[in-house]
């Protein structure tokens, strides 16, 4: 934490020269930096999979079933890290790509056995990569403190189940917002680099969802960005 | 003049026998000491029907059931299995060793709990299966049309013609103790549970994924061992392995449910022919019926409790699954 603060310390400070050599030069604006390099984490939420009962036909006309055991399945929430390569296409509009790498706990609670085995949570452990595409918006100039914007995008989910056994593709899109602090001076015309915090809400189709439908999730990251 | 033995192995559906079964397994023998799979080497195998009749069942009647069975194990898009009828013949399904697969109805009163049975001949070189032959045991009430009162004919050749094709019974059921002795089946997730459903009841017409996976493993079709995967593992009790302990994998996206057995003293066993994706996995002792229809082996333990597995179990497409030890206690 004291390494953070310590960093974020460093580049206000070598922001402000910059700023101070702005008010002797008006004439010229600085050329606008378009590329956005951000690193970040945060904890993308869980995820229910859906109860499947595990059933036998019954012995009558109709062949209902008959259960031997219930499932419940679900992802837990994880800590996720995240990078982001962004480019303005205006200061307020912004296309990114990000890679988000999370590493989830799948588990499924078995029970209700007809033979009356006991209860478990029967568990996994999987490594999930998302990467996609998207938009930023941000509502006002880049000058201001706590610049709010909304976000969406798409793209592609990986799941890598323990002992890379088995890999599984799905689609995840997103819907978000957040805020952006600029870091070094307020008067700048872009910030060299800034916090940005993000909350999102993921649909996975497919993936570690398949056959579970269309699955929301949240998620929560911060993140530190450069501008080149 | 290939060396041959005329070996027959009878098995059968029961009514309310003792027999319990082992979820997929293939019927095999020991031949010149390596555990070889019977299965039909040449096909189309080639079928007759006898003209024996039953009340209520002609012969016609019989050989449209029966060539209904045959087709729906046919159907099984990931398995080669093809059949041809041969057309009537006054052999009939005792004749062994006579060159011609026959079945027919029998009069057996003395198997009072069997609805019918398959035997075979094999070649005791290749294993191949060279004449299989089936009864149905007139002793019982039969109907082609679903009637309640009578045992459904398609069910039960369904049944039967998956031993024809070399597959053994399933354990995939549960089943309840009798007054008078006897189980009687609460439920079935394989048509090769060995105990027949009751009057009345056609559901064991249609295949289950158990019987799918049987019946594709032995018969491969196209890319079927490539597309599909294999489970793994070891049954443990007390840091010993466990002898024909039932273990059942259960497809946590499909449902399906398929089962297969510990089949060494190690405790050692292999689910082949399974749909990729996450499996939960249950072991059970055989402690619904008998042993003996399934093993002969006297060392079956059944000395310990049904168990949940507390892993999930990734099954790769084209591969295995991690080897893992699923653990259960004892009673």
């Amino acid at each position: 934490m004291t390494r953070a603060l310590l960093l974020l310390f460093m580049l206000a400070a070598l922001t402000m020269p910059a700023a101070a050599q702005s008010r002797r030069t008006p004439a010229r604006p600085p050329a606008p930096r378009r590329l956005e390099l951000g690193i970040g984490g945060g904890v993308a939420g869980g995820l229910s999979l859906g109860t499947r009962d595990a059933s036998l036909l019954s012995n009558n006309t109709s062949g209902s079933p008959f259960r031997l055991f219930a499932t419940d399945s679900r992802l837990a929430p994880a800590p996720v890290i995240e990078g982001r390569l962004g480019y303005h296409v205006t200061p307020r509009l912004m296309l990114e790509a990000a890679m988000t790498v999370g590493w989830p706990e799948l588990t499924t609670s078995l029970s209700a056995d007809a033979e009356g085995a006991p209860a478990v949570d029967a568990t996994e452990s999987v490594t999930e990569y998302v990467i996609t595409g998207g938009a930023v918006w941000r509502f006002t100039g880049p000058r201001r403190r706590w610049t709010p914007f909304v976000s969406g995008g798409a793209g592609v989910a990986r799941h890598v189940h323990e002992d890379q056994t088995l890999i599984e593709s799905g689609v995840d899109s997103y819907v978000g917002g957040g805020l952006i602090f600029p870091l070094g001076s307020p008067r700048a015309s872009a910030p060299r680099s800034g916090l940005r915090l993000d909350a999102r809400l993921h649909l996975l189709s497919g993936g570690v969802a398949e056959g579970a439908g269309l699955s929301p999730r949240g998620a929560i990251t911060g993140s530190v960005f450069f501008t080149f | 003049m290939r060396p041959l033995a005329a070996w027959v192995l009878a098995l059968g559906v029961v009514v309310v026998g003792a027999s319990p079964a082992s979820a997929y397994l293939q019927l095999s023998v020991t031949l010149r000491g390596q555990v070889t799979v019977i299965k039909w080497n040449q096909q189309p195998v080639r079928w007759f029907s006898s003209r024996a009749e039953a009340p209520g069942v002609t012969a016609a009647q019989f050989q449209t059931a029966a060539n209904a069975a045959f087709g729906t194990w046919e159907a099984v898009p990931a398995a080669t299995v093809a059949f041809q009828y041969g057309g009537f013949t006054s052999a009939t399904p005792s004749d062994d060793d006579d060159g011609l697969s026959v079945l027919g109805f029998e009069s057996h009163p003395e198997m009072d709990r069997t609805l019918a049975a398959t035997g075979f001949t094999i070649d005791v070189i290749s294993g191949s299966i060279l004449e299989s032959d089936i009864f149905f045991n007139t002793a019982f009430d039969w109907s082609t049309s679903g009637a309640a009162n009578a045992f459904d004919l398609q069910s039960v050749a369904t049944h039967e013609i998956g031993h024809f094709i070399g597959l053994g019974h399933s354990a995939l059921g549960e089943t309840e103790l009798q007054a008078g002795g006897g189980r009687r089946v609460i439920a079935a997730g394989s048509v090769m549970f060995p105990i027949a459903f009751g009057r009345g009841i056609t559901t064991a017409r249609t295949l289950q994924p158990d019987d799918i996976a049987g019946v594709s493993s032995t018969y491969p079709a196209g890319d079927f061992a490539q597309d599909t995967g294999s489970l793994l593992g070891r049954v443990r009790l007390g840091g010993r392995g466990v002898f024909a302990a039932h273990v059942e994998a259960f497809n946590l996206r499909t449902g399906d449910l398929v089962g297969g057995f510990s089949l060494n003293q190690e405790g050692e066993f292999i689910i082949r022919g399974l749909s990729p994706g996450l499996y939960a996995v249950r072991v059970e002792p055989l402690d619904d019926a008998s042993t003996d229809s399934f093993f002969d082996d006297p060392g079956i333990d059944v000395n310990f409790r049904a168990t949940l597995f507390d892993r999930v179990v990734a099954v790769p497409k084209g591969g295995s699954s991690v080897s893992f030890d699923a653990t259960v206690p004892s009673k």
